[in-house]
């Protein structure tokens, strides 16, 4: 149990409170709140460390975790008091240790922005917006159920939105923006559906509530199809959110944002969700009841996308020249790195789990180690690659070299992050990166289709490491080939910068002293694997073999880069080399298929929509006005030749009639009296004409 | 007894008199004197009914004619008068703002 | 021979009657045709009293003889510059 356990809301409050004071009073504050936002997320940090400590010693050092919700309000009554959703907060090992890592790399990250932002405009913005970014990532990894996830989620979609776009003037910043947003929404939305699925076949979305109910309704309401479906949906969301083929374009376009935003997206938050809700999805992957049959066709999808993709960002970031590109096409292939692990874990835990045997979570710490340590060695390089950038103002390495002389400090730190991301012993990248390949190859045992993805991963450790010395070799060996005098950036930054390089050397050999990295995350048992160490001698061959090829493709682009000796053109000479590089640089059309899909199929659908408006509906509506307009006509030619005809006609024979007679009122009284005396002679000669006919009349009948 | 022929033949003669006063003089007074003949020529047919019929209500009928030809009478010269004094002449073919 | 004395009063009076109106609508002179007129209806008024009716008569002479001839005579006399003068193209001035 946590002592004081309120503090846990109180990390989500923190940030919370930064955003709402800079969001409000941001331009009154010194640095823009930048202050302001530090110090939150300093508490923020403090407190996590914590609960972290708490749940150490009680879980991770032996005992037993069990893990605790933070019970908070209920937010959407029911009927039946177990069906209401409510806003709670999880505690277990993953949600404390995700925890402190958010919340230190983001402090990290925010005091490094104090120099890196000083001289920009719009400050205040910037800083309430990356607050409301720690609030949604810490948000995500401490909801308690799907719902309260989606909506930390969104929150952080929202904020990735708006930061990639900060620069709004620039129309790059704004597309790479939009691209964003749209992209992560086509897995948001598969993410909404599976929320959606799992109420209707759970009506429950908290995630203790749902691993307890599973092997009752198995194979009942939840259908073998439906097992399958939720954790691809889930899955369809961290594809989205973490950059995986087929949703990766948006990753490499993000770098139009600040350098702090992109380290703040690809080191701490953001891509790193995907991996976390895919690690929350083993609730439905492994179901830890052998009643029920685990979903290996998800699991095979989720590891193949992971694997494919790994090597398919690497060789991508093998050809550009732009410093945040590599290594953002870096982070995409160690992400996938990540999905390889767990699903290479989630097949073996589950094959354990249907037979009936002892689960070996290895898969599972392994992908997690490596999201531990790739955060930090990320957040370096990419911090690094803001140092770089401040001092030459550009992103192009082209225009770079030579550097390590007047920024001492960020190429050595850089070198770490290199050293780590490559996985040379014993910088982390090695311990975990050793164990993801493990797993991989042990699961090929069960399925022979993971040694498959096990060459991938070895492939791409290959050209990870030639990749990632490209970068540090063209940027810091050589000669400086661009115009600026490039300086070392202020302490404020370079500090930040030797924590973390620190941290590359460190985070990898924690394994240790916790007695396996399992304890820290371990997933339904304590899990005591040491790197290196009692292992058998298969895994220390095949962690020989990743760190064989790292070393190859460092001296490779030492090769290369560093003293020329094999000029880079020759890969491009041969026909084939060179299709190849232009297929890279252009990263295999993907981006370009997306456009065309657009233009053609989206546009098109868009204008046959719109010719089927313009012609048809409009031509009905116009036929319908039209022959309004030709009856309206009829009628007015009717109201007009016929009704007013005849009304003016006989208003005009009353004028000329009036006109005929008016001759005749002469004003003369004489000539009145004329009429007079004629209309008395003509009554007087009626009366005797009348009387002499009946006279007569009578005179005949006689 | 006179005969009522008589009377009667001495009442269209001046009726007709007085419609040939009114009809061709173009002086108003000549024309108002006129009128005042055509009306004494049928109070003259009042009072001779009334005596041959031996009932007075023809008297009676014939005094209100008098009556009403010297009001009329009076009416028409002040009428006159005023349009002498506007228009200057009562010459009735000069007189025309009787027309619209 | 028995004269029928009442006759020939109305016989010339009718005579006198029918001259004086004639006078009144063809006289040029508007005074005189006032006085002719004057003495006509007095006359009718006789004729009047030949019918016996004596109230009748009494009323004819006062206003025929009293009222109505001077009104007439006023009248001329306010419509003309002279009174005694020729009437204009048919009698105005």
């Amino acid at each position: 149990m946590i002592a004081y356990e309120w503090v846990v809301w109180l990390i989500l409050l923190f940030p919370l409170a930064a955003f709402v004071l800079i969001g409000v009073l941001g331009r009154y504050l010194p640095e823009g709140g930048g202050h302001v936002a530090v110090g939150a997320m300093a508490g923020s940090f403090v407190l996590s460390l914590y609960v972290f400590i708490q749940v150490l010693q009680q879980g991770g050092l032996g005992g037993a975790f069990t893990p605790q919700t933070i019970e908070g309000f209920v937010w959407i009554p029911s009927l039946l008091p177990e069906n209401s959703i409510k806003i709670s907060l999880l505690i277990d090992n993953l949600s404390a240790l995700m925890l402190v890592l958010v919340s230190f790399l983001c402090l990290l990250i925010f005091i490094y922005s104090l120099g890196y932002m000083h001289e920009e405009e719009g400050k205040p913005r910037y800083y309430a917006e990356v607050s409301l970014f720690a609030t949604g990532m810490l948000g995500t990894v401490s909801a308690d159920n799907f719902l309260q996830l989606l909506i930390f989620w969104e929150i952080m979609g929202l904020c990735s939105y708006l930061l990639i776009g900060f620069w709004d003037r620039k129309p790059e910043a704004a597309a790479a923006a939009k691209k964003a947003f749209l992209v992560t929404r086509i897995g948001d939305v598969l993410f909404l559906v599976g929320v959606l699925v799992i109420w209707n076949v759970f009506a429950t979305l908290s995630f203790g509530e749902i691993q307890r109910k599973m092997a009752s309704l198995y194979p009942g309401t939840l259908t073998p199809q439906l097992l399958t479906l939720i954790p691809l949906l889930l899955f369809g969301g961290a594809v989205g959110k973490s950059a995986q083929f087929p949703l990766h374009a948006w990753l490499p376009d993000a770098m139009e944002g600040p350098t702090t935003v992109s380290a703040l997206i690809h080191a701490a938050t953001m891509v790193k969700a995907g991996v976390y809700l895919t690690a929350r999805a083993f609730i439905f992957l492994v179901p830890l009841s052998s009643a029920v049959e685990p979903p290996f066709t998800a699991i095979l999808v989720i590891a193949a996308i992971g694997g494919f993709t790994t090597l398919f960002a690497a060789t991508m970031a093998v050809v550009n020249f732009d410093i945040k590109r590599v290594l953002a096409f870096s982070t995409i292939s160690q992400l996938a790195y990540m999905f390889l692990g767990l699903g290479a874990g989630a097949y073996i835990m589950a094959t354990d789990v249907s037979r009936g045997e002892a689960v070996d979570s290895a898969g599972y710490s392994a992908a997690l180690y490596h999201l531990f340590n790739h955060a930090f060695f990320k957040a370096l390089l990419f911090l690094g690659a803001g140092s770089v950038i401040h001092a030459v103002n550009t992103n192009d390495m082209r225009e770079m070299g030579g550097l390590s002389k007047p920024l001492p400090v960020t190429s050595k730190v850089m070198l770490f992050g290199a050293l780590a991301l490559a996985g040379i012993v014993p910088f982390s990248g090695f311990f975990s990166k050793g164990e993801i390949l493990s797993v991989t190859f042990d699961a090929g045992s069960l399925n022979s289709g993971f040694y498959l993805l096990w060459a991938l991963g070895v492939g791409t450790a290959f050209l990870t490491a030639f990749y990632t010395f490209r970068l540090w070799f063209m940027t810091f060996r050589g000669e400086y080939r661009g115009h600026q005098h490039p300086h070392e950036s202020p302490p404020v930054m370079t500090v930040p910068l030797m924590i973390l390089a620190g941290f590359t050397l460190v985070s990898g050999l924690l394994a240790y002293p916790m007695q396996g990295f399992g304890n820290l995350v371990f997933f339904q048992r304590p899990e005591a694997a040491f790197p290196l160490l009692g292992v058998p001698f298969q895994h220390l061959l095949l962690e020989g073999v990743s760190m064989g090829v790292a070393v190859l493709g460092l001296a490779l682009a030492w090769a290369v880069y560093a003293t020329k000796r094999v000029p880079a053109e020759r890969f491009t000479a041969s026909r084939g080399g060179a299709f190849i590089h232009r297929m890279l640089t252009k990263r295999y059309w993907i981006d370009d298929a997306y456009d065309a899909f657009g233009r053609t199929v989206v546009y098109g659908t868009a204008r046959a929509l719109d010719w089927f408006d313009r012609r048809v509906i409009d031509g009905i509506v116009n036929g319908v006005g039209r022959a309004g307009v030709v009856v309206a006509t009829g009628t007015d030619r009717f109201d007009r030749q016929v009704v007013d005809g005849a009304v003016n006609a006989i208003s005009l024979e009353t004028v000329r009639t009036s006109l005929r007679l008016r001759q005749r009122q002469t004003g003369q009284v004489q000539s009145y009296a004329w009429v007079v005396v004629l209309g008395i002679v003509v009554v007087i000669a009626l009366m005797f004409g009348l009387s002499f006919l009946q006279r007569w009349w009578s005179g005949l009948g006689r | 007894m006179i005969p009522l022929q008589y009377e009667l033949l001495l009442s269209a003669m001046l009726l007709c008199i007085g419609l040939y006063g009114v009809l061709a003089r173009r002086n108003g007074i000549i024309v108002l004197m006129s009128i005042e003949i055509i009306l004494n020529a049928s109070i003259l047919n009042f009072v001779a009914f009334s005596s041959y019929s031996g009932d007075a209500s023809g008297q009676v009928f014939a005094l209100l004619g008098i009556a009403v030809a010297a009001a009329e009478a009076a009416v028409g010269l002040a009428v006159f008068l005023g349009i002498y004094q506007t228009h200057g002449t009562i010459e009735l073919d000069k007189i025309r703002f009787l027309k619209w | 021979m028995d004269v029928d004395w009442e006759l020939i009063a109305f016989l010339v009076l009718g005579a006198f009657e029918v001259i004086g109106s004639i006078l009144v609508v063809t006289n040029k002179r508007m005074v005189r045709a006032a006085f002719w007129l004057a003495m006509t209806l007095v006359t009718i008024g006789a004729i009047y009293l030949l019918f016996l009716s004596e109230f009748v008569f009494l009323i004819q002479v006062i206003v025929y003889a009293g009222a109505v001839p001077v009104l007439f005579v006023f009248g001329i006399m306010l419509t003309r510059r002279t009174i005694m003068d020729e009437a204009g193209p048919e009698g105005g001035p």
